[in-house]
């Protein structure tokens, strides 16, 4: 028998962590940052 | 031992298993074992005592109620033993179920060897049989494609060149709407490190490609990545045991970036990636290690942040916990450098348990989720164990990766 499995969790990736929080200068950034929209 | 097995339509199995011929399978047979298998097996299979303490370790054998067929060294019975005791005379149908096993009841995530009292590689011995199915063409259909994309494209997903560069300049307009003057500079000569993308990242997972780039532009990072073959770090060959395109693959990989005089490359968050070019693709063109130092992005992050050039600004606030990817940490030891970043960037970290080297595998990895749907179900049950390890966290937000086949889980 065959069951599937579900996970209620969300995956992330290091990189996906870093850019949503990360400092990042008020020179570099054009408008709000991914994070801040 | 005859085992039973849910009966699952791959043409790359059923099709290519009708064109073989006695003849021919025990050529590749004894051509693999007596030509190209060196001093391992014969010690490997001397040495085993069929103790059967390789069987916990497992999570086939775990996720499938502790049935004794899919413990390694069952696995290793049912196949390369077989063989073996043959002397090669075996028919299509045992082929077949030595394909089976290789490829759906493996995920060459050395647990079991690392648990095995006598230190027995039972992941070599697997690829081993994963090399003669591949030479006879016992290939799960989707996989030997991906295979095939290597040799025509040295990609894994059929992109050409323009697609790569069209891709890159697009995901650029877009990084500059947030970070001014941000570039992804390609084919600049003399760059410290060269960064060589997964092939999903040119095609439907480009937001990886983008969030690599905002890192390394706002960390001020001396980077590059080439216009032309060599970019992808990818290779879906290993996993067939078609080691000649393996090879290729890699040696166009080094030479992409020796063309750039790059001083470090760094691959893609992506454990086979890693694998194939620091282990299997480096030794099988002769190298101990690779040419050209060899970052995974786990261990170059961690870099950045120690060093200062990366500041983190606030932390996740919800629980997190992480998934040990095997190629990384239980055969790299960056376990400790992934838990770093973590603590430094969350909150609230809870750490699986088993952890580390003793992580359980993701049952994915080495090329299995890339079968395609006729394998789905299968793998999802091969899991199941994993599932269990997460759900015990108590979590119900974010497990942390560092590996990309783990996020399609």
């Amino acid at each position: 028998m065959i069951h599937y499995y579900k996970l209620d969790m969300r995956v992330m990736f290091i990189s996906e962590i870093l850019v949503q929080n990360m400092y990042v200068p008020d020179e570099m950034k054009v408008i709000k940052t991914r994070d801040e929209k | 031992m005859n085992v039973q097995r849910k009966p699952v339509a791959d043409p790359g199995f059923e099709e290519n298993a009708k064109k073989l011929t006695p003849e021919k399978i025990e050529r590749v047979i004894k051509w693999v074992l007596e030509k190209e298998a060196d001093i391992r097996l014969k010690t490997f299979v001397e040495t085993c005592i069929h103790c059967g303490l390789c069987s916990e370790a497992c999570h086939y054998f775990l996720s499938y109620r502790r049935d004794p067929s899919y413990a390694p060294v069952a696995k290793i019975r049912q196949t390369l033993w077989d063989m073996l005791k043959k002397k090669g005379k075996v028919d299509a149908e045992s082929v077949k179920m030595y394909a089976r096993i290789a490829f759906t009841e493996c995920n060459i995530c050395r647990r079991c060897s690392m648990y095995c009292p006598f230190g027995i590689d039972m992941a070599y011995m697997l690829n081993l049989v994963r090399r003669i199915c591949g030479l006879l063409g016992v290939v799960p259909q989707y996989l030997q494609d991906q295979a095939n994309s290597h040799m025509y494209t040295y990609t894994q997903a059929w992109l050409a060149q323009d697609d790569w560069v069209d891709t890159v300049q697009f995901i650029e307009d877009e990084l500059r709407m947030e970070i001014k003057n941000a570039r992804i500079p390609l084919d600049k000569v003399g760059a410290e490190v060269m960064y060589s993308p997964h092939s999903l990242e040119a095609k439907f997972k480009t937001n990886l490609l983008s969030n690599i780039a905002y890192i390394l532009n706002v960390a001020g990072v001396d980077w590059t990545m080439p216009s032309f073959d060599g970019w992808d770090s990818t290779n879906q060959a290993m996993h067939v045991g078609d080691n000649e395109t393996m090879g290729m693959v890699e040696r166009m990989h080094f030479e992409a970036a020796m063309k750039l005089k790059v001083k470090k490359i760094m691959t893609s968050e992506c454990g086979h990636s890693f694998r194939a070019a620091v282990y299997d693709g480096s030794r099988w063109l002769g190298w101990k290690e690779p040419p050209i130092t060899y970052l995974q992005p786990t261990q170059f992050f961690y870099e950045l942040i120690r060093d200062g050039k990366i500041r983190i600004a606030k932390k996740i606030k919800e629980p997190v916990t992480v998934q040990d990817p095997c190629s990384i940490v239980r055969n790299r030891g960056l376990g400790g450098m992934l838990r770093s970043i973590v603590n430094w960037t969350c909150e609230d970290f809870r750490d699986v348990n088993p952890r580390l080297e003793h992580n359980y595998c993701c049952c994915a990895g080495s090329g299995v989720i890339n079968y395609g749907p006729p394998w789905k179900f299968i793998r999802m049950e091969g899991g199941r164990v994993k599932i269990n390890q997460l759900k015990a966290t108590g979590l119900s937000s974010h497990p942390v990766t560092a590996v990309i086949n783990q996020s399609k889980k």
